[in-house]
Parts: C-alpha cells; sequence; structure tokens
C-alpha cells in the first residue's frame, strides 16, 4: 500500500512538473547539477570548465518560444542587448553558442558530444541524458 | 634538381590537398571559420569624420581603423588571437590642420593558456583590461565615436606583458598584469611605455550591475615621467540600454620637471534605446590636469544606429568647455 501510494505521489510530481524546461547533459558528462547562475554563465561562456569538462552550450534558433524564455529567465539579457553583449565577446575571439534547429537535434547533439549542454521541454526527454538544471515555468508559458 | 622538384611537388600536393579539405563557412559579423582546423578570421572598419571648432577649424574624414583578426584554439586550454590594424590609413584632411599615420600596426597579439576558471594566463600584447571602456575601445562596440578622458589620460591603452585573470568562487572577476620590457607596436598606444603594472577587481551583482576597482602604476618613457593611477567603475544593465560610469584619478611623477602632480577625470553615461536599433546617449565628462593647468568639462549628445549587430552608424555633438566638435563614423565588422 505504501509503495502503492509512493508510486502515485511521484506521477502527481511527475505531472504538475510537466513541460518545463531542463537543461540537459549527456550520460558521459560528468556534471550531475548546476545552479541558475551558473547555466546563466555558460550560456553567456563567462564559464570555460566545470568539473574539468569543457563546457558547450547548445542554442535553439532565434525566435524560438523556448530560447526567448531561456533568454528572458536564465540569460536575463534578450534582443539587441543580447546582440551587443556578443559583440563584445566575438572581439576577444568568443563566439556565440552553436545553434541547433530543434530540440530533437538538441538530445542527439548533447548525447553525442562530451560536455555538451542543451536545454528542451521535459517531455522531449530521452534516454542517454541527464537533466542538470530545471527551469520551472507558469502555467501561461507551458 | 630532379629530386628536388619531385619534393617540391609533394609538398604542393599536401598542401592544395590540405586547402581542398578545408570547409569554410562565412557568416556576417561573425567573420569567417575555417573548418576543420579552429580558425576564425573576421575584422572591423571605421570610417569617421570629424569636426573641431577650435581656431582652425579642423575637418577630417579617415577610415581609422581597417582591421583583421583571426582566433582559434591551438588545444583545448591554448587559445590564441592576432589582430593587424590599419591606423589613418586612408583620410582625407578637409580644413585645418590634421596629419595621418597611415601605418599598420599590431592591435593585438597573444596566447591564452586556460588553466582553470580561477586562474587564466594571456601572454603578448592585449587591450589593457581596465575599466569599463578601454576593453571595448573597438569602434564598432563603442556608443559614441569619441571617447571619455578615463580612457586616454590614466594607464596605457595596451600593454604587451603577461595577464593572470580568472573568476574565484565568490564571483570576483579578477586581471593583474605587468609589463618589463619593450611592447609590441609600442608606437600603437597612448603612452610609450615598458613598465607597468596593474590590478582589476570586478563584481557582477544580481546580473544587472557591475562594479569594478582598479589601481596601478606604469612608467613614461619619453619625457621620463611615472603615473600611478587609481579608479572605479560600474556598468548597470536595463532592458533598453545601460548607465555606466567610470573615475581615475592619477598622481604624476614628472621626473624630468623634478615635481609631483595630479590629474583626475569622470564620466557618467546614459544609453537607451528609443525605438528599435536606435539608441540616444547622454554623456558628461570632467577632466582635470593640474600639471598641464587643464580643466575640460562637457556634454556629449550622440545617436547610435544599428540596422544589424554587425553595424553601428553614429553621429555626436560635444558641447565642451575648450571647444566643441561634431563627430560621425561608420563602422562595419564582417
Amino acid at each position: 500500500m505504501r509503495r502503492f501510494i509512493t508510486l502515485l505521489l511521484i506521477g502527481l510530481v511527475s505531472i504538475v512538473r510537466g513541460g518545463d524546461i531542463v537543461f540537459i547533459v549527456g550520460e558521459d558528462t560528468k556534471i550531475y547539477r548546476l545552479t541558475k547562475d551558473q547555466v546563466r554563465e555558460i550560456y553567456l561562456k563567462e564559464i570555460n570548465f566545470i568539473n574539468g569538462v569543457e563546457v558547450v552550450p547548445v542554442n535553439l534558433p532565434a525566435g524560438n518560444p523556448l530560447r526567448k524564455i531561456v533568454e528572458e529567465k536564465v540569460i536575463g539579457l534578450s534582443g539587441e542587448m543580447l546582440r551587443i553583449y556578443w559583440n563584445r565577446k566575438y572581439v576577444y575571439g568568443v563566439e556565440p553558442p552553436i545553434v541547433l534547429s530543434s530540440e530533437k537535434a538538441v538530445v542527439k547533439f548533447v548525447k553525442k558530444v562530451k560536455g555538451a549542454i542543451g536545454y528542451v521541454r521535459e517531455e522531449n526527454l530521452d534516454e542517454g541524458v541527464r537533466v542538470v538544471y530545471r527551469l520551472k515555468l507558469n502555467e501561461s508559458e507551458k | 634538381m630532379g629530386f628536388k622538384l619531385i619534393r617540391l611537388l609533394l609538398l604542393l600536393t599536401v598542401f592544395l590537398n590540405f586547402c581542398f579539405s578545408l570547409e569554410f563557412e562565412y557568416h556576417s559579423g561573425r567573420g569567417l571559420r575555417v573548418k576543420p582546423i579552429s580558425l576564425t578570421v573576421g575584422g572591423y572598419v571605421n570610417l569617421y569624420y570629424e569636426k573641431d571648432f577650435y581656431k582652425k577649424h579642423t575637418q577630417v574624414i579617415e577610415f581609422d581603423d581597417i582591421a583583421i583578426f583571426a582566433f582559434g584554439k591551438v588545444t583545448k586550454r591554448v587559445r590564441y588571437f592576432l589582430e593587424l590594424e590599419g591606423d589613418e590609413l586612408i583620410g582625407f584632411k578637409i580644413s585645418g590642420e590634421e596629419s595621418f599615420r597611415r601605418r599598420v600596426f599590431f592591435e593585438r597579439a597573444y596566447l591564452d593558456f586556460l588553466i582553470s576558471e580561477i586562474f587564466k594566463v594571456r601572454i603578448g600584447r592585449f587591450i589593457t583590461p581596465l575599466g569599463v571602456w578601454n576593453p571595448v575601445h573597438i569602434s564598432v562596440l563603442k556608443w559614441t565615436s569619441s571617447d571619455p578622458f578615463t580612457s586616454w589620460y590614466f594607464f596605457p591603452r595596451f600593454i604587451t606583458g603577461v595577464q593572470l585573470f580568472g573568476r574565484l568562487p565568490s564571483g570576483f572577476r579578477y586581471s593583474f598584469f605587468v609589463q618589463k620590457n619593450k611592447g609590441i607596436s609600442e608606437a600603437y598606444n597612448n603612452y610609450l611605455t615598458r613598465e607597468a603594472v596593474g590590478f582589476e577587481l570586478r563584481k557582477e551583482l544580481k546580473n544587472f550591475l557591475d562594479i569594478g576597482i582598479n589601481f596601478g602604476s606604469f612608467k613614461i618613457e619619453k619625457p621620463e615621467e611615472r603615473i600611478d593611477f587609481a579608479g572605479i567603475n560600474f556598468q548597470f544593465f536595463h532592458s533598453k540600454g545601460e548607465i555606466s560610469g567610470e573615475f581615475a584619478y592619477g598622481n604624476e611623477r614628472e621626473y624630468y620637471l623634478g615635481r609631483n602632480s595630479y590629474r583626475y577625470a569622470f564620466y557618467l553615461q546614459n544609453v537607451y534605446e528609443v525605438f528599435k536599433k536606435h539608441f540616444l546617449i547622454l554623456r558628461y565628462d570632467h577632466f582635470k590636469d593640474k600639471s598641464d593647468k587643464k580643466e575640460v568639462s562637457g556634454y556629449t549628445f550622440g545617436w547610435n544606429f544599428k540596422p544589424f549587430f554587425y553595424v553601428s552608424v553614429k553621429l555626436e555633438y560635444q558641447f565642451r568647455t575648450d571647444y566643441d566638435r561634431v563627430l560621425a563614423s561608420f563602422s562595419w565588422m564582417f
């Protein structure tokens, strides 16, 4: 009975959490948990290494609704100010994150490339990846 | 002779094979990426116009920056950056007195060793990592064509030496640099120096406020002089722009005159996106140099239009206590 209740609770939590944006790495990447600040610094390329692993942030195309949410809620910069930020980085030899066409491509890339980190909707999670940070969304954002 | 020819042909074949195996990918404003080797080639140009209202009303139009840079990775933890700049290569004097340098310099040439996030080493010629304005003084990135006084009179804009930098676990970022040698392209600097040391500590607060303090010392070669400097600066980001300010103080030891003096400068600047891609800039500048008995202050009203992220069109008017100026520029990063 206790086991049944536990499973029921886990199921309920999953339903409540469904639709969040999750930041993922491949199972081979030795990164287990990140804070929001760390994710931000990785995506702004302020951090190059975590636990000795070279991190490779991956973005979705400009205009993608998920990317807009990530830029607004995690990066804290968007639109013109973000482009200005990357100009300033670029002239020091630092290029913006790689852009992949879809969430499916992100999952595939993250599985393949050690150190790669990407974000997808929770329902697009797949085997072989690990969630390192979860961005909880409001009902209206899901 | 025959062997030499065969060897030459072999080398040529290998070279051509190598060239044909390369893939090129160009993105406007992000350069030409060469795969599979780690090389990106980019650059920028700046067409600059200036008219001052001082005595002879000098008026010039020039390509004051034509730069090409290349960067990439040597290994996972070693990176390189090389930049050549043609300074005032093409310029026309419309009126007044003005001369052009028309020379090519190394703007930057360095290797980065990323030992850890806390400890990184840069060796070569690099932009002096002090303050808000100096690290982004490249024409495409600047909000105005003119520079505030704080970025000209307190430390050399470029250093040829060693820089140690990184990010501490507490979130503080530091930069320490030292030069004790002749510089690369040393004529292309605001001061001729072969001896300099400096330190800056920065901290980002709540993702929208960046504060820094710095200090250091350098020796000017001719006329022999030493300036010990200290400064404080900040940048406040908001969704429509940024507010920034810097204060710098310099203590001058003028050996050739046998006296001590001081100078200080500060500015406060507000950048605001009034319409999409159109920014208005308002800056107040102040500078005092006791030694030269010079004190200047002024307001800069500027407009910066960024039709694309790699293009910047600027126009500004400076109301100054010494003389007014009109400046305009067109910068393109490729």
